[in-house]
């Protein structure tokens, strides 16, 4: 890959990531939306595609949820997606290069609250000066720079670490990047359950059946199971507020937000 | 339609619309200690500007907001609306306990970063995920972009209209909110779409097959084809559930999944798969 794409790939990493947090979490910063920029940027959309699709299913059980550390999916989904692309390699390469990546790279989010906290002082003399500009600016600069060093080391390592990812990669046996395929399609069993572990309660369970029917025999697509989940929230609600209040519930539909603070 | 109804001047506005974009910004400069403080300064200077015309009225309300806050940036709008409305008030009246501002901040965003993980992070992330994963997957572009928008559209409503809510309703809306039941009902909802998206995702995204035969009395039999005739994928939902039972127990989930590295390639050795 030129030096060129590397420094676009660590660019624009830098600024989604960035951004993600600038937005409130619009959930760009995943793999499922960054692997098909890079793959853009390395002329190959369809692997960045595929391979966002994979390494995000395999990172659901280690992404983020509510403030703990997580492994960094960003960095590791990134760089595999680069290197394999740019090595000519399949989504398994890309998928074994970013999960070791992604564990050292936690150590940098872990680094970026800690730098954060260091400009605490400042912010209480600012506050203290009544220096609003001051504020502002610091905010700015605190919620973008401490990204940089990350995307930094992902430059060198696209520019400069092909030769040895491509070594490395010449290393493993085929029978072990078999072994991996096999293994992407157990991985996801992970993420599945720590999303279970945080929704499931036994009065629930019953919805999670119906999900898994709704495929197994009736073969609905995912969006479909979604709408028919909601229909069934919806009726649900209203059957609810029926036997609460004992009016007819389509008046009190959920129709808008604001509607329904207005009594 | 929200602004008529609370009756907002043109200032009103310029200056929530302000508060509404950087409340976005809240979460970028977290750290350990004052987690959102920074960014809740930020969010609250339009009004802080506008209110106060001393530099002393200035400094007390930068001071009062360099607290330690920490909420789901989505639902945040809400709190900084409310607080905006009582900064408003208490720049009008000298009476105005401005204690009241921080209490009421802190009082609401334990529950707000609940119902707001409950429903952004734990059932609409994951029905925006599973759809967009389960076309992506094939190489289909438009999964990524289905995957942002189903997502994005509902948080960004709540983002948006959280500011004018919250500073419009005032301090009672969220008495008036709980009382009808209404976050009730969106957290239930949310919660039956999501496990059934979740059940879904357990049967389209986990997939791997038993190649082993049995041979009974001569007949030889394909091991997946008399899984696949009891509960089409019942492995991929037995192995999930093992994985939630061993993550009841505290087992760590990368140490799951480099077990499954290992027993994939291990496998391959033993000419198993």
């Amino acid at each position: 890959m030129s030096v060129f794409q590397a420094l676009l790939v660590a660019v624009v990493t830098w600024l989604m990531v960035g951004f993600e947090a600038w937005l409130a979490y619009p959930i760009i910063n995943t793999p499922l939306v960054l692997c098909p920029v890079v793959g853009l940027i390395m002329g190959d959309l369809h692997t960045g595609v595929v391979a966002g699709a994979t390494l995000q299913l395999i990172f659901l059980g280690v992404m983020q949820i509510g403030g703990t550390l997580p492994a960094d999916a960003t960095l590791g989904s990134v760089f595999g997606t680069a290197m394999a692309i740019a090595l000519g390699q399949s989504v398994e390469v890309a998928m074994s290069l970013a999960i070791p990546v992604a564990m050292v790279g936690s150590m940098f989010t872990f680094l970026g609250y800690v730098v954060r906290g260091l400009f605490n002082p400042w912010v209480e003399r600012f506050c203290k000066e009544g220096n609003m500009t001051a504020l502002e600016r610091l905010h700015l600069a605190l919620a973008f720079l401490p990204e940089l060093p990350k995307c930094l080391v992902l430059f060198a390592a696209l520019a400069f670490g092909s030769g040895l990812a491509e070594q490395i990669v010449s290393m493993i046996p085929a029978v072990v990047t078999d072994g991996l395929d096999y293994a992407t399609g157990l991985m996801p069993a992970v993420g599945i359950a720590l999303l279970l572990k945080m929704m499931w309660s036994n009065k629930m369970a019953v919805y999670f059946a119906l999900g898994v029917v709704l495929v197994s025999f009736f073969k609905i697509p995912m969006l479909g199971v979604a709408i028919v989940g909601v229909i069934l929230a919806v009726i649900l609600i209203m059957e609810e507020q029926k036997t609460k209040s004992g009016v007819p519930a389509a008046v009190a539909a959920p129709s808008g937000e604001e509607d329904l603070f207005n009594d | 339609m929200i602004k008529e109804r609370f009756q907002l001047s043109k200032e009103d506005d310029k200056m929530l619309k302000s508060v509404f974009w950087r409340t976005m910004t809240l979460s970028s400069t977290y750290n350990y200690e004052k987690m959102q403080a920074l960014g809740y300064i930020y969010s609250m200077i339009p009004v802080i500007k506008r209110q106060y015309h001393t530099k002393e009225e200035q400094i007390e309300a930068l001071q009062r907001h360099n607290e330690i806050f920490n909420t789901t940036p989505t639902m945040g709008s809400l709190i900084t609306g409310l607080s905006a409305s009582m900064e408003v008030e208490a720049s009008q009246n000298p009476n105005f306990d401005k204690g009241s501002i921080n209490a009421l901040k802190v009082s609401l965003m334990g529950p707000f970063a609940g119902i707001g993980d409950s429903i952004f992070q734990g059932s609409l992330r994951i029905i925006a995920l599973g759809i967009g994963i389960s076309l992506a997957l094939s190489g289909n572009v438009l999964g990524v972009l289905l995957h942002l928008l189903i997502y994005n559209i509902p948080a960004h409503f709540v983002r948006y209209y959280g500011v004018y809510l919250g500073y419009g309703l005032g301090s009672g809306f969220i008495k008036k909110a709980t009382e009808s039941g209404l976050m009730g009902y969106i957290t239930k909802g949310a919660g039956i779409v999501g496990l059934m998206t979740v059940g879904a995702m357990c049967c389209t995204m986990v997939s791997f097959q038993i190649p082993a035969v049995v041979n009974i009395q001569g007949t030889e039999l394909a091991l997946q084809s008399i899984f696949d005739q009891i509960f089409p994928n019942l492995l991929p939902i037995l192995l999930t559930f093992g994985c939630f039972k061993a993550l009841n127990k505290g087992a760590k989930p990368i140490l799951i999944m480099l077990l499954f590295m290992v027993i994939g390639v291990v496998g391959k050795i033993a000419g198993l798969f």
